[in-house]
């Protein structure tokens, strides 16, 4: 017999490339109870799957945990484990490599989900037309929640810190687990008999069995069928439920809906001011615009006055006496000037002064003045006028000079 | 609620721009002008009077469907 011996390696390599090459099992989903389950300080997972009969063994890298486990898996849980399988040659082992690991149930709930919203949404019950718009200054808000932990607080908080005035009305909910869905669709009821202006119905994070209540078909039709509007906010930003597709808004944490439902008290408290303040500039321009044109006119009427135009001819006539006077005056002033030079020029003139220079004044005996030798005779009589008396006498000669 | 017509904020506030803008046109009297300012301070003090500033306890409804202050507000 030719009988061909093989190296362990070359089993194994053979074996390996088998399991690479089946179809089946290069992608399969299987289930099973989690047991020997060791995180390893790399990051990889090591569990090994098992139901009543046997058991296979499974591993999880680190690179694929982010997306493919959403959960902290511990021994016993019911999992449902998609990958392939592969063998690990250095030990002759074969064993599962997961992709993803979901909690078993999850599934199911999931495919309900998509069925629950398709046929919702087939039935129009998340048609924009039929979303209420929200108020633009809500005070009383309604909140469907649990009374304890943060989403109560959170809305409570931001709520109070935008509008300190409003009016927060809590409906206590049952928001996980048996009987919350009635919970949830009772407080939506009562509230939404109240005549509030927005009800926020939600709850914060959890898994998704958790925010189931949120996926149920009674609790979507009491949101659709309030007279409130509805603001949904369940669990995180990641976390989508039915309640949000018909909700008349989704708010992506119960935080976001407290802020999405009120206004800043102080903008509109700003708003007011700002109003206020325009009103009554318009106004005061408009009253200051009217006096400007009051003052003008006043100012041209005064010009316009008779007795402004009497008082400007009276200054005009003083104007003129004035400049007449000072004319009369220049005038008198320069006769008197004229008038001290010629009595001076006659004060020279006068015969007194001659004969105070030594100069006589002659007179015939008549009294006649003398001026000529031809006016006298010898022996006629004559009188010399000098400056301190006259002198009388008679000629005794004349000659020409 | 009462009888009359009554604005909401939103309204209230498309009315006082109307107002102010009316207002800063040149063109009207003196009269419109007081006309539209007594309307406008009386639309403010509509929209002032929507907003009770009051502070309010948190409610909660108890078992009875009653109203009573929601302790659990700290």
């Amino acid at each position: 017999m030719n009988k061909n011996i093989y190296s362990v390696t070359q089993v194994n390599t053979y074996i390996e490339r088998m399991f690479s090459d089946d179809f089946m099992l290069g992608n399969l989903s299987l289930t099973g109870e989690v047991s020997n389950c060791k995180y390893n300080h790399t990051g990889h997972i090591y569990f090994t799957l098992k139901d009543e009969k046997s058991a296979i063994s499974c591993v999880m890298f680190a690179g694929k945990r982010a997306q493919g486990l959403k959960f902290t898996m511990k021994d016993g849980d019911k999992v449902v484990v998609t990958g392939y399988v592969g063998v690990y040659s250095p030990q002759g082992k074969y064993q599962v490599y997961a992709n993803q690991i979901e909690l078993a149930g999850v599934g199911d709930l999931y495919q309900r989900f998509e069925a629950l919203k398709q046929e919702l949404a087939d039935s129009g019950m998340f048609d924009s037309m039929y979303k209420k718009p929200l108020p633009s200054h809500a005070m009383k808000i309604g909140v469907v929640t649990a009374p304890t932990g943060a989403a109560v607080h959170d809305i409570i908080r931001v709520s109070k810190t935008r509008n300190p005035f409003v009016q927060i009305i809590l409906y206590p909910a049952q928001v996980q687990g048996e009987g919350a869905a009635p919970s949830i669709i009772s407080g939506i009821n009562c509230l939404d008999s109240m005549g509030l202006d927005v009800i926020i119905v939600g709850r914060g994070g959890g898994s998704i069995e958790d925010l189931w209540a949120f996926n149920e078909e009674e609790v979507a039709r009491a949101i659709f069928h309030a007279q409130t509007p509805i603001i949904s906010a369940v669990g995180h930003e990641t976390d989508v439920t039915i309640a949000d597709f018909v909700a008349d808004r989704r708010a992506a944490t119960p935080s976001q809906a407290a802020e999405i439902a009120n206004f800043v008290y102080q903008d509109f408290a700003n708003q007011l001011e700002r109003y206020s303040d325009k009103l009554n500039r318009a106004l005061d321009y408009k009253i200051d615009t009217i006096v400007e044109r009051l003052n003008n006119y006043k100012l041209r009427l005064q010009l316009l006055r008779p007795e402004n135009k009497i008082k400007a001819n009276e200054e005009k006539l003083s104007q003129l006496a004035v400049r007449l006077a000072s004319l009369m005056q220049a005038k008198l002033d320069r006769y008197e000037s004229r008038l001290v030079a010629l009595s001076g020029r006659l004060d020279g003139l006068s015969p007194a002064k001659k004969l105070a220079a030594g100069f006589g004044y002659v007179t015939d005996s008549k009294g006649g003045r003398v001026d000529s030798i031809e006016q006298l005779k010898v022996g006629d009589s004559f009188s010399v006028r000098i400056k301190d008396g006259s002198i009388d006498g008679a000629i005794t000669n004349l000659s020409n000079i | 609620m009462g009888d009359n017509k009554e604005n909401t904020i939103e309204e209230s506030f498309a009315i006082l721009e109307d107002i102010i803008g009316q207002m800063e046109e040149g063109d009207v009297s003196l009269d419109q002008s007081f006309a539209l300012y007594k309307a406008g301070m009386e639309e403010l003090q509509n929209a002032n009077a929507k907003i009770d500033q009051t502070k309010k306890a948190v409610m909660a409804l108890n078992k009875e469907g009653q109203l009573e202050i929601f302790e659990g507000d700290e």
